[in-house]
Protein backbone atom coordinates (compact mmCIF):
# COMPACT_ATOMS: atom_id res chain seq x y z
CA UNK A 1 0.00 0.00 0.00
CA UNK A 2 2.83 2.12 0.52
CA UNK A 3 4.48 2.00 -2.20
CA UNK A 4 1.31 3.21 -4.21
CA UNK A 5 0.95 6.47 -2.23
CA UNK A 6 5.05 6.87 -2.83
CA UNK A 7 4.20 6.46 -6.71
CA UNK A 8 1.55 8.96 -6.59
CA UNK A 9 4.21 11.77 -4.42
CA UNK A 10 6.67 11.46 -7.34
CA UNK A 11 4.06 12.02 -10.12
CA UNK A 12 3.01 15.18 -8.11
CA UNK A 13 6.30 15.54 -7.33
CA UNK A 14 7.69 16.42 -10.50
CA UNK A 15 4.80 18.50 -11.81
CA UNK A 16 5.59 20.70 -8.47
CA UNK A 17 9.04 20.51 -9.08
CA UNK A 18 9.05 21.73 -12.47
CA UNK A 19 6.70 24.44 -12.17
CA UNK A 20 8.16 25.61 -8.98
CA UNK A 21 11.50 25.57 -11.62
CA UNK A 22 9.51 27.81 -14.23
CA UNK A 23 8.52 30.25 -11.05
CA UNK A 24 12.49 30.37 -10.22
CA UNK A 25 13.75 31.08 -13.19
CA UNK A 26 11.57 34.42 -13.09
CA UNK A 27 13.08 35.16 -9.68
CA UNK A 28 16.34 34.60 -10.65
CA UNK A 29 16.55 37.13 -13.34
CA UNK A 30 13.70 39.49 -12.77
CA UNK A 31 14.02 39.24 -8.83
CA UNK A 32 10.22 38.51 -7.96
CA UNK A 33 8.03 36.00 -7.36
CA UNK A 34 5.90 35.77 -10.49
CA UNK A 35 2.20 34.35 -9.89
CA UNK A 36 0.54 35.09 -13.33
CA UNK A 37 2.19 32.10 -14.17
CA UNK A 38 -0.69 30.81 -12.61
CA UNK A 39 -3.03 32.30 -14.83
CA UNK A 40 -0.43 31.20 -17.72
CA UNK A 41 -1.03 27.77 -16.89
CA UNK A 42 -4.49 28.46 -16.31
CA UNK A 43 -5.34 29.64 -19.67
CA UNK A 44 -2.89 27.66 -21.85
CA UNK A 45 -4.96 24.34 -20.77
CA UNK A 46 -8.22 25.92 -21.80
CA UNK A 47 -6.62 27.14 -24.69
CA UNK A 48 -5.74 23.39 -25.92
CA UNK A 49 -8.67 22.45 -24.64
CA UNK A 50 -10.96 24.93 -26.68
CA UNK A 51 -9.22 23.95 -29.80
CA UNK A 52 -9.13 20.26 -29.15
CA UNK A 53 -13.21 20.44 -29.29
CA UNK A 54 -13.10 22.14 -32.68
CA UNK A 55 -11.75 19.02 -33.61
CA UNK A 56 -8.18 19.95 -34.28
CA UNK A 57 -5.40 17.50 -33.56
CA UNK A 58 -4.08 17.24 -30.20
CA UNK A 59 -0.84 18.00 -30.90
CA UNK A 60 -1.52 21.19 -32.66
CA UNK A 61 -4.13 21.83 -29.21
CA UNK A 62 -1.26 21.66 -27.50
CA UNK A 63 1.13 23.62 -29.78
CA UNK A 64 -0.86 26.44 -29.99
CA UNK A 65 -1.64 26.40 -26.52
CA UNK A 66 2.12 26.35 -25.47
CA UNK A 67 2.70 30.10 -27.96
CA UNK A 68 -0.14 31.49 -26.34
CA UNK A 69 1.33 31.00 -23.18
CA UNK A 70 4.61 32.43 -24.24
CA UNK A 71 2.49 35.43 -25.77
CA UNK A 72 0.64 35.59 -22.32
CA UNK A 73 3.73 35.87 -20.07
CA UNK A 74 5.52 38.06 -22.31
CA UNK A 75 2.57 40.75 -22.81
CA UNK A 76 2.21 40.68 -19.14
CA UNK A 77 5.67 41.35 -18.56
CA UNK A 78 6.21 44.37 -20.63
CA UNK A 79 3.37 45.48 -20.21
CA UNK A 80 3.28 45.48 -16.40
CA UNK A 81 5.88 44.03 -14.45
CA UNK A 82 8.81 45.89 -17.18
CA UNK A 83 7.26 49.69 -16.35
CA UNK A 84 6.88 48.79 -12.78
CA UNK A 85 10.77 47.74 -12.59
CA UNK A 86 11.47 50.50 -14.24
CA UNK A 87 9.86 52.73 -11.35
CA UNK A 88 11.88 50.96 -9.00
CA UNK A 89 8.75 48.80 -7.92
CA UNK A 90 9.86 46.61 -4.93
CA UNK A 91 9.55 42.83 -5.17
CA UNK A 92 6.46 42.90 -2.77
CA UNK A 93 4.53 45.82 -5.43
CA UNK A 94 5.76 43.26 -7.95
CA UNK A 95 3.91 40.18 -6.69
CA UNK A 96 0.88 41.71 -5.54
CA UNK A 97 0.64 43.25 -9.13
CA UNK A 98 1.06 39.38 -10.41
CA UNK A 99 -1.67 38.34 -7.58
CA UNK A 100 -3.63 41.16 -8.82
CA UNK A 101 -3.67 40.13 -13.11
CA UNK A 102 -4.06 36.57 -11.99
CA UNK A 103 -7.24 37.00 -10.20
CA UNK A 104 -8.68 39.17 -13.31
CA UNK A 105 -7.64 36.23 -15.29
CA UNK A 106 -8.70 33.21 -13.79
CA UNK A 107 -12.24 35.42 -13.32
CA UNK A 108 -12.39 35.48 -17.25
CA UNK A 109 -11.34 32.04 -17.80
CA UNK A 110 -14.24 31.27 -15.40
CA UNK A 111 -16.71 33.78 -16.99
CA UNK A 112 -15.47 31.82 -20.56
CA UNK A 113 -15.50 28.20 -19.79
CA UNK A 114 -17.07 28.28 -16.00
CA UNK A 115 -16.89 27.00 -13.28
CA UNK A 116 -17.76 23.18 -14.21
CA UNK A 117 -15.18 20.45 -14.31
CA UNK A 118 -13.92 20.26 -17.63
CA UNK A 119 -11.97 17.15 -19.49
CA UNK A 120 -10.04 16.31 -22.40
CA UNK A 121 -11.42 13.45 -24.85
CA UNK A 122 -9.26 10.39 -23.00
CA UNK A 123 -5.85 9.79 -24.77
CA UNK A 124 -5.79 6.29 -23.74
CA UNK A 125 -7.52 3.56 -21.11
CA UNK A 126 -6.55 4.55 -17.94
CA UNK A 127 -4.71 1.10 -17.26
CA UNK A 128 -0.74 1.93 -17.08
CA UNK A 129 1.85 -0.44 -15.74
CA UNK A 130 1.93 -1.91 -11.96
CA UNK A 131 5.74 -0.72 -11.41
CA UNK A 132 7.17 -2.43 -7.56
CA UNK A 133 3.16 -2.85 -6.28
CA UNK A 134 1.97 0.39 -7.04
CA UNK A 135 -0.13 1.16 -10.58
CA UNK A 136 0.72 4.11 -12.36
CA UNK A 137 -2.06 5.10 -15.02
CA UNK A 138 -0.50 5.97 -18.47
CA UNK A 139 -1.14 10.21 -18.25
CA UNK A 140 0.90 9.73 -15.04
CA UNK A 141 3.98 8.01 -16.18
CA UNK A 142 3.85 10.64 -19.13
CA UNK A 143 3.70 13.05 -16.36
CA UNK A 144 7.39 11.69 -14.85
CA UNK A 145 8.84 11.31 -18.01
CA UNK A 146 8.22 14.57 -19.76
CA UNK A 147 8.19 16.91 -16.65
CA UNK A 148 11.42 15.07 -15.84
CA UNK A 149 12.55 15.53 -19.31
CA UNK A 150 12.07 18.62 -19.85
CA UNK A 151 13.89 19.37 -16.03
CA UNK A 152 16.70 18.05 -16.86
CA UNK A 153 16.91 20.05 -20.21
CA UNK A 154 16.51 23.28 -18.57
CA UNK A 155 19.13 21.95 -16.39
CA UNK A 156 21.59 21.21 -19.30
CA UNK A 157 20.69 24.96 -20.50
CA UNK A 158 21.25 26.78 -17.38
CA UNK A 159 24.59 24.53 -16.96
CA UNK A 160 26.22 24.51 -20.20
CA UNK A 161 25.03 26.43 -23.59
CA UNK A 162 25.68 30.40 -23.72
CA UNK A 163 22.39 31.97 -22.89
CA UNK A 164 22.38 29.97 -19.44
CA UNK A 165 25.70 31.93 -19.02
CA UNK A 166 23.69 35.17 -19.78
CA UNK A 167 21.29 33.81 -17.42
CA UNK A 168 23.63 33.54 -14.41
CA UNK A 169 25.19 36.51 -15.07
CA UNK A 170 22.01 38.46 -14.80
CA UNK A 171 21.01 36.34 -12.20
CA UNK A 172 24.02 37.15 -10.13
CA UNK A 173 24.22 40.70 -10.82
CA UNK A 174 21.67 43.27 -12.94
CA UNK A 175 24.18 46.03 -12.85
CA UNK A 176 27.67 44.37 -13.80
CA UNK A 177 25.44 42.42 -16.38
CA UNK A 178 24.99 46.09 -17.96
CA UNK A 179 28.17 47.08 -17.56
CA UNK A 180 29.61 43.70 -19.43
CA UNK A 181 27.61 44.88 -22.41
CA UNK A 182 24.25 42.18 -21.44
CA UNK A 183 21.06 43.06 -22.82
CA UNK A 184 19.44 42.40 -19.89
CA UNK A 185 16.05 43.22 -20.70
CA UNK A 186 16.77 40.79 -23.60
CA UNK A 187 17.48 37.99 -21.18
CA UNK A 188 14.44 38.92 -18.96
CA UNK A 189 12.40 38.28 -21.72
CA UNK A 190 13.79 34.91 -23.33
CA UNK A 191 13.70 33.46 -19.91
CA UNK A 192 9.76 34.93 -19.79
CA UNK A 193 9.22 32.84 -22.83
CA UNK A 194 11.09 29.91 -21.63
CA UNK A 195 8.97 29.80 -18.02
CA UNK A 196 5.82 30.23 -19.81
CA UNK A 197 6.76 27.55 -22.05
CA UNK A 198 7.13 25.60 -19.48
CA UNK A 199 4.68 26.65 -17.67
CA UNK A 200 2.33 24.86 -20.63
CA UNK A 201 3.71 22.31 -20.76
CA UNK A 202 3.39 20.98 -16.94
CA UNK A 203 -0.33 22.20 -17.53
CA UNK A 204 -1.43 19.92 -20.40
CA UNK A 205 -0.07 17.14 -18.70
CA UNK A 206 -2.13 17.94 -15.83
CA UNK A 207 -5.10 18.31 -17.54
CA UNK A 208 -4.75 15.39 -19.79
CA UNK A 209 -4.08 13.47 -16.58
CA UNK A 210 -6.82 14.83 -14.68
CA UNK A 211 -9.30 17.81 -15.81
CA UNK A 212 -9.51 21.28 -15.94
CA UNK A 213 -10.99 24.04 -13.46
CA UNK A 214 -10.45 27.57 -13.55
CA UNK A 215 -8.68 27.99 -10.50
CA UNK A 216 -5.94 24.83 -11.39
CA UNK A 217 -2.93 27.36 -11.80
CA UNK A 218 -3.34 29.12 -8.51
CA UNK A 219 -3.88 26.07 -6.93
CA UNK A 220 -0.67 24.44 -8.01
CA UNK A 221 1.40 27.45 -8.32
CA UNK A 222 0.83 27.89 -4.13
CA UNK A 223 2.37 24.79 -3.97
CA UNK A 224 5.14 24.97 -6.85
CA UNK A 225 5.76 28.58 -4.37
CA UNK A 226 6.24 26.52 -1.40
CA UNK A 227 8.20 23.91 -3.32
CA UNK A 228 10.32 26.22 -4.44
CA UNK A 229 10.97 28.29 -0.73
CA UNK A 230 11.45 25.02 0.55
CA UNK A 231 13.59 23.66 -1.89
CA UNK A 232 15.78 26.42 -2.57
CA UNK A 233 15.94 29.48 -5.56
CA UNK A 234 18.27 29.18 -8.32
CA UNK A 235 18.94 26.18 -9.03
CA UNK A 236 15.92 23.43 -11.21
CA UNK A 237 17.78 20.77 -8.84
CA UNK A 238 16.10 22.61 -5.89
CA UNK A 239 12.81 23.23 -6.92
CA UNK A 240 12.57 19.38 -7.69
CA UNK A 241 13.92 18.49 -4.60
CA UNK A 242 11.15 20.69 -2.91
CA UNK A 243 8.57 19.42 -5.43
CA UNK A 244 9.00 15.51 -3.96
CA UNK A 245 9.30 16.92 -0.28
CA UNK A 246 5.79 18.78 -0.53
CA UNK A 247 4.43 15.80 -2.47
CA UNK A 248 5.80 13.45 -0.47
CA UNK A 249 4.41 15.30 3.15
CA UNK A 250 1.07 15.55 1.35
CA UNK A 251 1.06 12.15 1.04
CA UNK A 252 2.26 11.00 3.94
CA UNK A 253 -0.07 13.46 5.62
CA UNK A 254 -2.79 11.75 4.05
CA UNK A 255 -2.43 8.50 5.17
CA UNK A 256 -2.67 9.83 8.68
CA UNK A 257 -5.54 12.71 8.36
CA UNK A 258 -8.06 13.64 6.88
CA UNK A 259 -7.28 14.84 2.69
CA UNK A 260 -8.46 18.62 3.38
CA UNK A 261 -5.74 19.17 5.79
CA UNK A 262 -3.18 18.72 3.33
CA UNK A 263 -2.70 22.44 2.73
CA UNK A 264 -2.49 23.56 6.43
CA UNK A 265 0.45 20.89 6.59
CA UNK A 266 2.09 21.86 3.63
CA UNK A 267 2.10 25.65 4.57
CA UNK A 268 2.90 24.85 8.09
CA UNK A 269 5.95 23.49 6.66
CA UNK A 270 6.92 26.48 4.86
CA UNK A 271 6.67 28.70 7.79
CA UNK A 272 9.29 26.10 9.15
CA UNK A 273 11.78 26.88 6.68
CA UNK A 274 11.21 30.27 6.64
CA UNK A 275 12.09 30.46 9.84
CA UNK A 276 14.51 28.14 10.29
CA UNK A 277 16.25 27.33 6.70
CA UNK A 278 15.03 30.36 4.08
CA UNK A 279 17.64 29.89 1.82
CA UNK A 280 15.83 26.27 1.34
CA UNK A 281 17.65 22.75 0.94
CA UNK A 282 19.81 23.35 -1.67
CA UNK A 283 19.72 26.99 -1.73
CA UNK A 284 23.22 29.01 -0.96
CA UNK A 285 23.21 31.44 1.65
CA UNK A 286 21.66 34.59 0.98
CA UNK A 287 24.24 37.65 -0.06
CA UNK A 288 24.82 39.85 2.25
CA UNK A 289 22.81 43.19 2.33
CA UNK A 290 24.46 45.92 0.55
CA UNK A 291 23.43 49.64 1.74
CA UNK B 1 -33.90 51.81 2.39
CA UNK B 2 -33.03 48.37 3.65
CA UNK B 3 -30.67 47.49 0.97
CA UNK B 4 -29.09 50.46 1.13
CA UNK B 5 -28.56 50.72 4.99
CA UNK B 6 -27.01 47.14 4.23
CA UNK B 7 -24.14 47.79 1.51
CA UNK B 8 -23.27 50.90 3.62
CA UNK B 9 -23.01 48.71 6.59
CA UNK B 10 -20.32 46.35 4.48
CA UNK B 11 -19.01 49.05 2.78
CA UNK B 12 -17.88 50.56 6.36
CA UNK B 13 -16.89 47.25 7.79
CA UNK B 14 -14.46 47.01 4.69
CA UNK B 15 -13.49 50.64 4.87
CA UNK B 16 -12.69 49.67 8.64
CA UNK B 17 -10.64 46.64 7.59
CA UNK B 18 -8.72 48.78 5.14
CA UNK B 19 -7.58 51.86 6.86
CA UNK B 20 -6.82 49.43 9.85
CA UNK B 21 -4.26 47.64 7.08
CA UNK B 22 -3.31 50.66 5.91
CA UNK B 23 -0.99 51.12 8.95
CA UNK B 24 0.91 48.25 7.89
CA UNK B 25 1.19 48.62 4.83
CA UNK B 26 0.87 52.65 3.74
CA UNK B 27 2.59 53.62 7.18
CA UNK B 28 5.10 51.01 7.96
CA UNK B 29 5.53 49.76 4.54
CA UNK B 30 5.03 46.46 5.19
CA UNK B 31 3.26 43.88 3.14
CA UNK B 32 0.72 42.00 4.87
CA UNK B 33 -1.68 39.46 3.23
CA UNK B 34 -3.25 37.67 6.49
CA UNK B 35 -5.70 40.52 7.01
CA UNK B 36 -9.35 38.67 6.69
CA UNK B 37 -7.20 35.85 8.85
CA UNK B 38 -7.55 38.18 11.86
CA UNK B 39 -10.82 39.85 10.44
CA UNK B 40 -11.94 35.91 10.65
CA UNK B 41 -10.52 35.29 14.12
CA UNK B 42 -12.27 38.52 15.53
CA UNK B 43 -15.88 36.84 14.28
CA UNK B 44 -15.36 33.62 14.99
CA UNK B 45 -13.92 34.23 18.50
CA UNK B 46 -16.88 36.83 18.82
CA UNK B 47 -19.86 33.97 17.68
CA UNK B 48 -18.22 30.88 19.42
CA UNK B 49 -17.63 32.25 23.19
CA UNK B 50 -21.34 33.79 23.00
CA UNK B 51 -22.40 30.75 22.17
CA UNK B 52 -20.85 27.75 23.69
CA UNK B 53 -19.50 30.03 26.73
CA UNK B 54 -22.44 31.58 27.64
CA UNK B 55 -21.48 34.92 27.78
CA UNK B 56 -22.31 38.29 26.65
CA UNK B 57 -22.05 39.21 23.22
CA UNK B 58 -19.35 42.29 24.11
CA UNK B 59 -17.18 40.27 26.46
CA UNK B 60 -17.00 38.01 23.79
CA UNK B 61 -16.16 40.47 20.91
CA UNK B 62 -13.34 42.01 23.46
CA UNK B 63 -11.91 37.92 23.97
CA UNK B 64 -11.79 37.83 20.35
CA UNK B 65 -10.01 41.30 20.05
CA UNK B 66 -7.72 39.84 22.76
CA UNK B 67 -7.10 36.53 20.96
CA UNK B 68 -6.04 38.30 17.63
CA UNK B 69 -3.84 40.46 19.67
CA UNK B 70 -1.85 37.59 20.86
CA UNK B 71 -1.73 35.78 18.00
CA UNK B 72 -0.35 38.84 16.13
CA UNK B 73 1.97 39.35 18.82
CA UNK B 74 3.45 35.89 18.83
CA UNK B 75 3.23 35.88 14.90
CA UNK B 76 4.94 38.53 14.00
CA UNK B 77 7.95 38.20 16.53
CA UNK B 78 9.86 35.85 14.51
CA UNK B 79 8.09 36.88 11.40
CA UNK B 80 9.70 40.80 11.42
CA UNK B 81 12.82 39.17 11.10
CA UNK B 82 12.35 38.33 7.66
CA UNK B 83 13.30 40.63 4.26
CA UNK B 84 9.84 42.43 3.03
CA UNK B 85 9.11 40.12 0.04
CA UNK B 86 9.47 36.97 2.84
CA UNK B 87 7.05 38.55 5.00
CA UNK B 88 4.78 39.12 2.31
CA UNK B 89 4.97 34.98 1.98
CA UNK B 90 5.09 34.42 5.87
CA UNK B 91 1.57 36.37 6.20
CA UNK B 92 0.09 34.53 2.99
CA UNK B 93 0.87 31.37 4.79
CA UNK B 94 -0.52 32.37 8.08
CA UNK B 95 -3.86 33.12 6.28
CA UNK B 96 -3.99 30.13 4.16
CA UNK B 97 -3.48 28.40 7.28
CA UNK B 98 -6.23 30.27 9.65
CA UNK B 99 -8.34 29.64 7.01
CA UNK B 100 -7.67 25.73 6.92
CA UNK B 101 -8.45 25.38 10.49
CA UNK B 102 -11.76 27.25 10.08
CA UNK B 103 -12.66 24.81 7.25
CA UNK B 104 -11.32 21.67 8.62
CA UNK B 105 -11.38 22.11 12.59
CA UNK B 106 -15.04 21.29 12.23
CA UNK B 107 -15.75 19.80 15.93
CA UNK B 108 -15.05 23.69 17.11
CA UNK B 109 -16.12 25.82 13.83
CA UNK B 110 -18.82 23.36 12.23
CA UNK B 111 -16.53 23.74 9.19
CA UNK B 112 -17.92 24.86 5.59
CA UNK B 113 -21.09 24.91 7.16
CA UNK B 114 -20.41 27.87 9.38
CA UNK B 115 -21.82 29.29 12.07
CA UNK B 116 -25.44 30.86 11.99
CA UNK B 117 -27.88 32.41 14.49
CA UNK B 118 -24.91 34.47 16.28
CA UNK B 119 -26.76 36.94 19.00
CA UNK B 120 -26.41 40.38 18.66
CA UNK B 121 -25.09 42.30 21.66
CA UNK B 122 -28.70 43.91 21.44
CA UNK B 123 -32.31 43.30 20.29
CA UNK B 124 -32.26 46.27 17.41
CA UNK B 125 -33.54 46.92 14.07
CA UNK B 126 -31.44 46.91 11.18
CA UNK B 127 -30.45 50.48 10.94
CA UNK B 128 -29.58 50.68 14.65
CA UNK B 129 -26.98 48.30 13.57
CA UNK B 130 -25.87 50.16 10.56
CA UNK B 131 -25.51 53.18 13.32
CA UNK B 132 -22.84 51.39 14.63
CA UNK B 133 -21.04 50.67 11.98
CA UNK B 134 -21.26 54.09 11.06
CA UNK B 135 -20.03 55.16 14.57
CA UNK B 136 -17.06 52.52 14.72
CA UNK B 137 -16.09 53.58 11.33
CA UNK B 138 -15.47 56.83 12.28
CA UNK B 139 -13.82 55.81 16.00
CA UNK B 140 -11.19 53.67 13.60
CA UNK B 141 -10.65 56.60 11.17
CA UNK B 142 -9.88 59.56 14.41
CA UNK B 143 -7.78 56.84 16.03
CA UNK B 144 -5.41 56.08 12.88
CA UNK B 145 -5.79 59.80 12.09
CA UNK B 146 -4.74 60.54 15.81
CA UNK B 147 -1.91 57.73 15.26
CA UNK B 148 -0.61 58.91 12.23
CA UNK B 149 0.32 62.37 13.02
CA UNK B 150 1.69 61.48 16.22
CA UNK B 151 5.34 61.17 17.15
CA UNK B 152 4.78 57.85 16.79
CA UNK B 153 3.09 58.01 13.59
CA UNK B 154 6.54 59.98 12.55
CA UNK B 155 8.79 57.07 13.49
CA UNK B 156 6.62 54.68 11.49
CA UNK B 157 7.39 56.81 8.34
CA UNK B 158 10.44 57.03 8.89
CA UNK B 159 10.81 53.51 9.30
CA UNK B 160 9.41 52.66 5.96
CA UNK B 161 11.97 55.05 4.25
CA UNK B 162 15.21 53.46 5.60
CA UNK B 163 14.65 50.94 8.24
CA UNK B 164 18.50 50.93 8.75
CA UNK B 165 18.93 54.89 9.35
CA UNK B 166 15.81 54.35 12.05
CA UNK B 167 18.22 51.65 13.83
CA UNK B 168 21.16 53.94 13.46
CA UNK B 169 19.38 56.59 14.98
CA UNK B 170 18.60 54.17 17.67
CA UNK B 171 14.90 53.87 17.34
CA UNK B 172 13.23 49.93 18.77
CA UNK B 173 12.48 48.96 15.06
CA UNK B 174 10.92 45.24 16.04
CA UNK B 175 8.69 47.04 18.63
CA UNK B 176 7.42 49.70 16.13
CA UNK B 177 6.75 46.59 14.21
CA UNK B 178 4.92 45.10 16.71
CA UNK B 179 3.15 46.91 18.18
CA UNK B 180 1.59 48.92 14.61
CA UNK B 181 1.07 44.90 13.66
CA UNK B 182 -0.87 44.36 16.55
CA UNK B 183 -3.12 47.06 16.60
CA UNK B 184 -4.11 46.66 12.87
CA UNK B 185 -5.26 42.83 13.41
CA UNK B 186 -7.00 44.34 16.81
CA UNK B 187 -8.67 47.05 14.70
CA UNK B 188 -9.96 43.77 12.12
CA UNK B 189 -10.61 41.52 14.75
CA UNK B 190 -13.09 44.53 16.14
CA UNK B 191 -14.64 44.48 12.05
CA UNK B 192 -14.88 40.92 12.49
CA UNK B 193 -17.23 41.20 15.17
CA UNK B 194 -19.27 43.70 13.72
CA UNK B 195 -19.56 41.53 10.78
CA UNK B 196 -20.55 38.48 13.38
CA UNK B 197 -23.50 40.96 14.87
CA UNK B 198 -24.35 42.27 11.54
CA UNK B 199 -25.29 39.62 9.41
CA UNK B 200 -25.34 36.54 12.52
CA UNK B 201 -23.63 33.65 9.92
CA UNK B 202 -20.42 33.38 9.15
CA UNK B 203 -18.39 30.92 7.28
CA UNK B 204 -14.87 30.32 5.95
CA UNK B 205 -15.39 31.72 2.90
CA UNK B 206 -15.78 35.18 4.31
CA UNK B 207 -12.18 35.23 5.29
CA UNK B 208 -10.11 33.40 2.86
CA UNK B 209 -6.82 34.74 1.22
CA UNK B 210 -9.10 36.30 -1.91
CA UNK B 211 -10.22 38.72 0.89
CA UNK B 212 -7.25 39.69 2.22
CA UNK B 213 -6.13 40.40 -1.39
CA UNK B 214 -9.33 42.79 -2.10
CA UNK B 215 -8.86 44.20 1.51
CA UNK B 216 -4.97 44.77 -0.13
CA UNK B 217 -6.49 45.91 -3.60
CA UNK B 218 -8.33 48.60 -1.65
CA UNK B 219 -5.40 50.43 0.27
CA UNK B 220 -3.61 50.57 -3.03
CA UNK B 221 -6.31 51.56 -5.16
CA UNK B 222 -7.41 54.71 -2.36
CA UNK B 223 -3.86 55.12 -1.37
CA UNK B 224 -1.49 53.61 0.62
CA UNK B 225 -0.49 55.97 3.71
CA UNK B 226 -2.80 58.39 3.01
CA UNK B 227 -5.80 57.77 5.97
CA UNK B 228 -8.28 59.06 3.74
CA UNK B 229 -7.53 57.31 0.94
CA UNK B 230 -7.87 53.09 1.88
CA UNK B 231 -11.48 54.37 3.16
CA UNK B 232 -12.37 55.95 0.25
CA UNK B 233 -10.74 52.83 -1.41
CA UNK B 234 -12.54 50.10 0.67
CA UNK B 235 -16.28 52.12 -0.38
CA UNK B 236 -15.47 52.80 -3.84
CA UNK B 237 -14.98 48.43 -4.67
CA UNK B 238 -17.97 47.74 -3.03
CA UNK B 239 -19.80 50.12 -4.20
CA UNK B 240 -18.75 50.44 -7.93
CA UNK B 241 -20.04 46.30 -8.32
CA UNK B 242 -23.23 46.74 -6.87
CA UNK B 243 -24.42 48.99 -9.45
CA UNK B 244 -23.83 46.38 -12.26
CA UNK B 245 -27.06 44.54 -10.68
CA UNK B 246 -29.04 47.48 -12.14
CA UNK B 247 -27.71 46.73 -15.31
CA UNK B 248 -28.84 42.94 -15.54
CA UNK B 249 -26.31 40.59 -15.90
CA UNK B 250 -27.03 36.95 -14.56
CA UNK B 251 -25.82 36.46 -11.10
CA UNK B 252 -22.91 34.29 -11.62
CA UNK B 253 -21.28 36.89 -14.17
CA UNK B 254 -21.81 39.52 -11.77
CA UNK B 255 -19.27 37.17 -9.87
CA UNK B 256 -16.84 36.93 -11.99
CA UNK B 257 -16.81 40.92 -13.22
CA UNK B 258 -16.23 41.63 -9.75
CA UNK B 259 -13.09 39.56 -9.08
CA UNK B 260 -11.78 40.93 -12.40
CA UNK B 261 -12.55 44.67 -11.68
CA UNK B 262 -10.70 43.94 -8.22
CA UNK B 263 -7.71 42.52 -9.71
CA UNK B 264 -7.29 44.40 -12.94
CA UNK B 265 -8.15 48.12 -10.87
CA UNK B 266 -5.08 46.95 -8.17
CA UNK B 267 -2.88 46.09 -11.63
CA UNK B 268 -3.89 49.37 -13.03
CA UNK B 269 -3.51 51.71 -10.09
CA UNK B 270 0.26 49.91 -9.51
CA UNK B 271 1.36 50.61 -13.19
CA UNK B 272 -0.25 53.79 -13.44
CA UNK B 273 -0.65 55.78 -10.09
CA UNK B 274 0.37 53.63 -7.41
CA UNK B 275 0.38 56.53 -4.72
CA UNK B 276 -3.64 55.87 -5.03
CA UNK B 277 -6.42 57.73 -6.02
CA UNK B 278 -6.25 60.02 -2.75
CA UNK B 279 -2.31 60.16 -2.91
CA UNK B 280 0.04 62.76 -3.99
CA UNK B 281 3.31 61.45 -5.65
CA UNK B 282 5.74 62.06 -3.47
CA UNK B 283 8.90 63.07 -4.52
CA UNK B 284 11.57 61.19 -6.30
CA UNK B 285 14.19 59.87 -3.56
Amino acid sequence: MSSQWIADGIVLGCSYGLFAASMGLIRQVARFFDFSLAAVYTIAAYAAYALRRQALSLPIAITAGVLLAITLGLTAHTTVFRPLQRRRATAEVLLLASLGLTIALDNAVSLIWGDATLAFPRLSSNDGLLIAGAHLTWPQIRIVVIDGTVGLALWSVIRFTRFGMLLRAVSSDVELSRVRGIRVDRIISATVAIASAIAAIVAMNNALDTDLVPLMGFNLILLAAVSLIVGGIGSVGGAFCGGLLIAMTQQFSASLLPIQWQETIVFGLLIGFIFVRPTGILGRPLPKTTV
Amino acid sequence: MGYLEHIVAIALIYAILASSLDLVIGHAGMFSVAQAAFWGIGGYATALITIRGGTSPAVAAAAGVGAAAILAVVISIPTLRLSDEYFLIATFAYQVIVTGLMTNWTTLTRGPLGINSIPPPFAAMPHQFTAVVVLAAAATLALTWRLVNSPYGRVLHALREDEILCRALGKPVVKLKVTVFTLSASIAAVAGALLAWYVTYIDPTNFTVTESILIVSMVIIGGAGTTFGPFFGAVLLIVLPELMRFVGLPAAATANLRQILYGAAMVAMLALRPYGLLGRQRPAQ
